[in-house]
């Protein structure tokens, strides 16, 4: 037995029909109460780790595991998943929801206990208080924001009260404020003396949290630093570890209006639409938008920043055509696009980028949307020439559901570049991307530009911003605020 | 080796019970509002389902889940208006298939085929009343009406039509098992799926 | 929940989906037959209108209704020839099957999945039923989201049936629309197993099931309607 939370010696796994080690030789000891934050790349083996601790490997994930791992003093391999006293909380708030309305949600992992009802209710109860859900009590999930998913997500762990917390990229689809609840939830259960180990890209949230920060590379520990090492790097220093800014979440960047071509939104209303939640009688919101005027300059990248639910979705797919509200008028310079016209000739990369790739390889779904392609007055890339400017010319045969996330949003803007379409609106592109494919990201968005496309991007990542902006606006509930 | 049916088995079987019912019902049913589809319906149904059951025996490798994932399936098309039938046979044609497949080692390829076919089958069962019970429909409005009326309902659904469905059933499946193995190997082995 | 009046216990629910259903195929055409498909046409009215769900009610009862009078009517009066038969087919199979789809929509609106899972484990039901009878309730919205979110993005990107060709088309449809849902599934997985799903002891669900006047009443017009049936 040892006093460590989770103690690693020499362990390398690599998943079946992987070749390489997903992580190598790992050695590593958590002290109980630790918070430990795992920093590092999209396929560094941060996800790996949070996998050996919580037990999904190797009871869900098979592959082969070498070294020996021990969590709270039990094996995991020689356990069933369910001695393991570990709470885990994943990146995708829509899909970690067993039941379908949040009060048996947050009782789920309690009930599972096989505790008698009364405790499970208390718990309930307490769960609910510690982290101010009482709004929340007896709603169906399908009707919650993603931050408010993710909140019912740490409650229905944390009633289970577990010794260790994992937690992987929690903040990935989350907003400013979400993240700052989410924040306090983590302290909450440091205080409580719980250990926590979070795998994160966005370190802002966690910098004074961290009593560890652990860099991985290649399924490598590559570095650690102390959390007050780690709170002394600035932000240059920690781009070129390769990670994302722990101390920008403050927007900086402004523009003058602006000036040349622009098309012109005007008298745009977008109703709330709220439409019948499946499962429970709840309204799912799609929120309103309320603009009077807005210009958006031809040719560059404009930035459209906003927090969840400030209608920064409901004006991307209006743009795109997928929505019939009739007031509001799209003006190129010359004349009005209607509804059909702005769905031809505007090009829509939706939040989930998964959903839009159809075909079977890279090259394929960038041929499909030139085969698609209607007459445009811009420039026509090759599909060569796409995929040379994009970087896929390593991917090219490569499955589109194969790759990285960042590497899809990339393939989403290939194709928007050769649909010939002349605006391309995106929304959340960058939503869980490390440093690197974020900037591969807003290295496409400029080449888009510079191809003479349009481009309008929703985001809440400021450090997008920064890399591709021309020019920023801001929604807020809804209506156009100084930024 | 004797494998227990694990947590996770049960929740792919779910999951995979929604999927199948998506495709044999949603998309099945488009086939309903046009005529000539009807007809067609015993073939290009298991067509389409073809992906989705060759996806859920790469995640299958105990004897059990086919049979639960009929049953289930079977469950769900009776709520939805269908005859018991569906279930009757869906009691003994799952394990039936179930038995086959195990017997290939859920991997061998005639197995897949021939239990898929079987499977398949099951859905012969919504349309079983169509044929067998008419005698007992027939005398209840037969009292009613005059025999011309009665004549021309045999004559839209000749007896041999459940015979031809039954064989459109089977080649449909055995189709579909090319088809799924097709894509598969298209789409969720080169994207990792698999 | 909103506006939502009375809901049923989910086995009253279960029960009455089954009940129906064979009480809609198999009632023939004798006067206590017909009046027992009437009670049973009437209860999914009555239980979506207690879901607060009046559009759907009246679009249902509606299409039922005019069903169930063209197939009486037209039986009784034989005038148009073979339009008639065929007339009177479609309109007995819409009468026939509306009832048994709309009560299946409503047990999935109305049936939380914790509900389900106290209810079947009060019945004693084992393990391997229940856990993907849950999932199955928890991931048919989940297709329908992913389903709708599949077609938007086709629609972004232009591909129409027309412009791609059918084979194209249901391919573009389906495969990521499976793929989504796997993915999903996967999550969902993960996340139960991690949540002490399957640890092997007798749990209790907070979820309050139960007889309630409501559930009493249904299964009173249940076996009234069944009892002028056979009496009938």
């Amino acid at each position: 037995m040892s006093d460590s939370a989770v103690r690693l010696s020499g362990v390398s796994f690599s998943y079946s029909g992987v070749e390489s080690d997903s992580l190598a030789k790992l050695e590593l000891s958590l002290r109980p109460g630790e918070f430990v934050v795992l920093a590092g790349p999209s396929g560094s083996g941060k996800t790996t780790l949070t996998r050996l601790i919580n037990g999904l490997i190797p009871h869900y994930y098979e592959g082969s595991l070498l070294g020996q791992v021990v969590v709270d003093g039990i094996d995991p391999s020689a356990n069933a998943l369910w001695r393991l006293p570990v709470g885990s909380v994943f990146q995708n708030p829509r899909a970690q929801f067993f039941t379908t309305d949040t009060t048996s949600e947050i009782a789920f992992g309690v009930e599972n206990l096989g505790l008698p009802t009364a405790e499970i209710l208390s718990r309930v109860e307490e769960a609910i208080s510690a982290m101010g859900l009482a709004d929340l009590r007896d709603r169906s999930v399908f009707a919650l924001s993603g931050g408010e998913k993710q909140r019912v997500a740490c409650a229905s762990v944390a009633a289970v009260r577990p010794a260790i917390y994992v937690l992987d990229e929690p903040s990935a689809n989350l907003d400013l404020e979400s993240t700052r609840q989410l924040r306090e939830i983590m302290a909450g259960w440091k205080a409580g003396g719980a250990t926590v180990v979070v795998a994160e890209h966005r370190l802002g949230f966690l910098r004074d949290l961290a009593d560890r920060v652990l860099l991985f590379a290649d399924g490598q520990l590559r570095t650690e630093f102390s959390g007050a090492d780690f709170r002394s790097l600035n932000d240059e220093q920690l781009h070129q570890l390769g990670l994302r800014s722990a101390w920008g979440e403050t927007m900086t960047a402004t523009q003058g209006p602006p000036g040349g071509d622009c098309f012109e939104i005007t008298g745009l209303r977008c109703r709330h639409r709220s439409t019948h939640a499946p499962g429970l009688s709840a309204p799912r919101p799609e929120d309103a938008v309320h603009v009077d005027h807005l210009r958006i300059p031809k040719g560059k990248v404009t930035v459209l920043v906003g927090a969840n639910g400030s209608g920064k979705t409901t004006l991307a797919t209006w743009l795109g055509g997928l929505r019939r509200d009739r007031e509001g008028r799209l003006n190129d310079g010359r004349r009005n696009w209607n509804t059909a016209e702005r769905r031809r000739r505007v090009f829509l990369v939706l939040q989930d980028v998964n959903h839009q790739l159809f075909t079977e390889s890279v090259a394929e779904e960038i041929a499909l949307s030139a085969r698609l392609a209607g007459p445009t007055g811009l420039p026509i890339l090759s599909e060569a020439e796409i995929m040379e400017r994009l970087d896929l010319v390593a991917v090219a045969d490569r499955h589109p559901m194969s790759l990285s996330t960042g590497q899809k949003q990339r393939v989403a803007v290939a194709t928007a570049l050769a649909s010939g379409r002349e605006v391309v609106v995106l929304d959340e592109p960058t939503a869980g991307l490390d440093l690197h494919h974020m900037n591969a990201v807003a290295d496409a968005l400029r080449v888009l530009a510079d191809s003479g496309r349009t481009v309008l991007v929703a985001t809440h990542d400021i450090e997008l911003v920064a890399a591709c902006a021309d020019l920023v606006i801001r929604l807020d509930h809804g209506i156009l605020t100084p930024v | 080796m004797k494998l227990s049916i694990t947590t996770k088995d049960l929740i792919n079987v779910g999951i995979f019970t929604v999927l199948y019912l998506v495709v044999v019902g949603v998309f099945g049913q488009l086939g309903a509002l046009i005529p000539i589809l009807q007809v067609l319906g015993p073939f290009y149904i298991p067509v389409l389902a073809g992906v989705v059951f060759m996806l859920f025996l790469t995640r299958v490798n105990k004897f059990g889940l086919v049979t639960l994932l009929g049953i289930l399936v079977s469950l769900l098309v009776l709520a939805t208006g269908q005859s018991y039938w569906v279930a009757v046979l869906a009691v003994f044609l799952s394990p039936l298939a179930d038995l086959i497949f195990k017997l290939g080692g859920y991997k061998r390829w005639a197995n897949t085929v021939l239990g898929y076919l079987v499977f398949s089958q099951m859905l012969i069962g919504t349309v079983v009343p169509l044929f067998f019970a008419r005698e007992s429909f027939l005398a209840k409005i037969g009292s009613r009406h005059d025999a011309a009326w009665v004549r021309a309902l045999v004559d839209l659904t000749p007896n041999w039509m459940f015979a031809v469905m039954i064989g459109e059933l089977a080649l449909g499946a055995v189709v579909g098992a090319y088809v799924g193995r097709a894509l598969l190997r298209k789409h969720f082995e080169r994207a990792g799926i698999v | 929940m909103a506006r939502e009046l009375f809901r049923l216990d989910p086995r009253t629910t279960l029960l009455l989906v089954a009940v129906l259903n064979v009480v809609m195929f198999s009632a023939g055409f004798a006067a206590g037959a017909g009046v027992a498909r009437m009670i049973f046409m009437t209860i999914p009215t009555v239980l979506a209108v207690g879901l607060g769900r009046w559009l759907a009610a009246l679009g249902y009862t509606t299409l039922v209704w005019l069903a169930f009078s063209f197939e009486t009517w037209s039986l009784d009066v034989w005038w148009l020839g073979g339009l008639n038969l065929i007339l009177a087919g479609l309109a007995s199979l819409v009468a026939r099957l509306a009832p048994g789809i709309f009560m299946a929509y409503i047990a999935v609106i109305s049936i939380r999945v914790g509900e389900l899972m106290a209810g079947l484990a009060a019945i004693h039901l084992p393990r391997l039923v229940i856990i993907p009878a849950a999932v199955i309730l928890r991931f048919l919205p989940t297709v329908r989201e992913e389903s709708a979110s599949v077609q938007t993005a086709m629609s972004a990107r232009g591909l129409s049936l027309t412009r791609v060709g059918p084979l194209a088309w249901l391919e573009y449809r389906l495969i990521p629309l499976i793929m989504s849902t796997l993915r999903c599934g996967e999550e969902l997985s993960q996340a139960a197993l991690t949540r002490g799903l399957g640890r092997p002891v007798r749990t209790h669900r907070i979820a309050r099931i139960g007889m309630r006047p409501v559930d009493v009443l249904t299964l009173g017009a249940m076996v009234t309607g069944i009892g002028v049936w056979i009496v009938g």
